[in-house]
């Protein structure tokens, strides 16, 4: 899949896994921490896109555990998955700079990649 | 269960009291509550086909349920019961995980939609400048319009399914879709002045109709879903299917036009170039439809679908190379029948249905399992 073909919620995934493996439950959970509740994974969902990467070679089990009989099967990232992770960050870094700039030139400032804070305007982070 | 081997040993004990044995009464209703909420979402995991179930199905479970207790629910919300059956029917069209069926189920429907689009796109003109009824022209002048002005442009709808193939073909999925969408509403609403029957008659071709407008569209929502595999040709390609679109509306209206001047011998003398042109034109979508299928399992079929329309056409030619240079053996070969056969709209349609069905039987004859998953790296127990 193309950097620019691929989803918020595929990149959301992504991210949910950069720190360490995670099971389905768990990714679910870091998306909707990661994406403050805007983004609620449903099973059917994110299994079609834990499919899909995997299937891309992005993603690929990790490990699995059995608890009080269910089984939970971790994924992890890729060296694949991670390069198109960092693509994908920073093409978006990229673009939110270039809206901050412009922002800015009207008078908003926005504080990103070391951009100045000025009083009284808008704070966003990065999103990546 | 547990729960009946703890009763069994209660009961056998014979000397517990009656709050030792009620402990374990107590203790296996929540174990009946989970396994009941437990079953619950085991019948939502029902609706995936069955290979990938047997693969997914436990950790799915597990998900699902995680998430059933986070929220404290008892039952599968409408929404997860949305989201598998999405998740199912992408499955069953070829999404990743799918079984080698499923795979060429998705490649079917996508050559089904793409050749329904031309079909769409060649069906009027073939209607307008071959049976000589009023198709385009009619149906401008009863919007008002008079061909050949500006105005005519209107007949750009018609252009409407090559671009949606010109999308689909380019990746543009969500826009395809869209246009195709558009496209099936309105070849269903132009479809009285298409086939010549006049708007009192509207739903005289029910199954025409259906053929031309349901089926790609429905095989075009569930073959380009978003776990498809990635269509892109190359920018030219598209290119080449908007252009034989505008070469099919010109061209026939040229020949509407044409019908009504004073000298017959006029459409003779165009005859040729016309047929050459929409040959040429059609076997430039042939050739990049087979190129899309050429890295798939329906290779074959394909070729199959597309030889279909193609035999079509070839008796056009064949025609026009009678009228023009005087080749009356061609008619003597019995071409002539099959023109005239093949100049009625219905022959499409029902050379389209056929591939459909030949596709439809070769699919189910692909083996329906695929081998299963490597098992993960390694397994631990908690």
């Amino acid at each position: 899949m193309k950097s620019s073909t691929r989803t918020e919620q595929v990149f959301l995934i992504l991210t949910a896994l950069a720190d360490q493996p995670r099971h389905g439950y768990g990714i679910a959970q870091e998306v909707a921490q990661l994406s403050d509740g805007r983004t609620q994974l449903k099973v059917g969902t994110l299994y079609g896109a834990l499919e899909r990467l995997t299937d891309e070679g992005l993603l690929e089990p990790d490990h699995d555990e059995v608890d009080s009989g269910r089984l939970r099967r971790y994924y992890r990232l890729t060296d694949q998955g991670v390069a198109a992770l960092a693509e994908d960050t920073q093409r978006i870094a990229a673009n939110a700079k270039a809206a901050a700039q412009r922002l800015q030139a009207r008078g908003v400032r926005i504080q990103i990649n070391g951009l100045k804070h000025g009083p009284g305007t808008a704070t966003a982070g990065a999103g990546a | 269960m547990n729960t009946h081997g703890e009763r069994q040993g209660s009961n056998g004990a014979g000397a517990a009291k009656p709050s030792d044995t009620a402990k374990p009464t107590n203790a296996a209703e929540p174990a009946d509550a989970a396994e009941a909420v437990a079953r619950r979402y085991r019948r939502v995991l029902s609706l995936l086909p069955r290979a990938f179930r047997e693969q997914r199905g436990e950790e799915m479970l597990t998900t699902m349920l995680d998430g059933a207790a986070d929220a404290g629910r008892k039952r599968p919300s409408f929404g997860e019961w949305l989201s598998m059956l999405g998740l199912s029917l992408r499955l069953r069209s070829g999404a990743p995980g799918a079984s080698p069926r499923a795979r060429t189920a998705g490649e079917s429907l996508r050559l089904i939609a793409l050749l329904g689009l031309v079909l769409q796109a060649g069906t009027p003109r073939q209607s307008i400048t071959l049976n000589g009824e009023p198709g385009i022209g009619a149906l401008l002048q009863h919007l008002g319009f008079h061909s050949w002005e500006p105005a005519s442009l209107a007949a750009c709808g018609l252009l409407m399914p090559c671009l949606a193939a010109a999308a689909l073909l380019r990746g543009r999925r969500r826009t395809g879709l869209l246009l195709m969408t558009a496209s099936s509403m309105l070849f269903l609403a132009t479809s009285p002045w298409v086939f010549g029957i006049g708007p009192d008659a509207r739903w005289a071709n029910p199954c025409a109709m259906l053929v031309l407008c349901v089926i790609p569209l429905i095989a075009g929502l569930l073959g380009f879903h978003r776990d498809a595999a990635q269509v892109s040709q190359p920018r030219w390609w598209s290119a080449a299917v908007v252009l034989t679109g505008i070469s099919l509306l010109l061209t026939g209206d040229a020949l509407v036009q044409l019908a009504g001047h004073p000298s017959y011998t006029l459409i003779q003398s165009v005859w040729l170039p016309s047929r050459l042109f929409e040959l040429g034109c059609v076997g430039v979508v042939a050739a990049m439809i087979l190129r899309q299928a050429r890295r798939s399992v329906g290779g074959l079929v394909a070729c199959l679908v597309v030889a279909a329309p193609l035999l079509l056409v070839l008796p056009s030619a064949a025609d026009a190379l009678s009228i023009n240079t005087g080749f009356q053996v061609i008619r003597l070969l019995g071409f002539d029948v099959i023109q005239r056969a093949a100049f009625t709209p219905y022959l499409w349609i029902g050379a389209y249905l056929l591939a459909a069905e030949v596709l439809l039987i070769l699919t189910l004859a692909v083996r329906p399992r695929r081998p299963r998953i490597a098992a993960a790296a390694s397994s631990g127990a908690s």
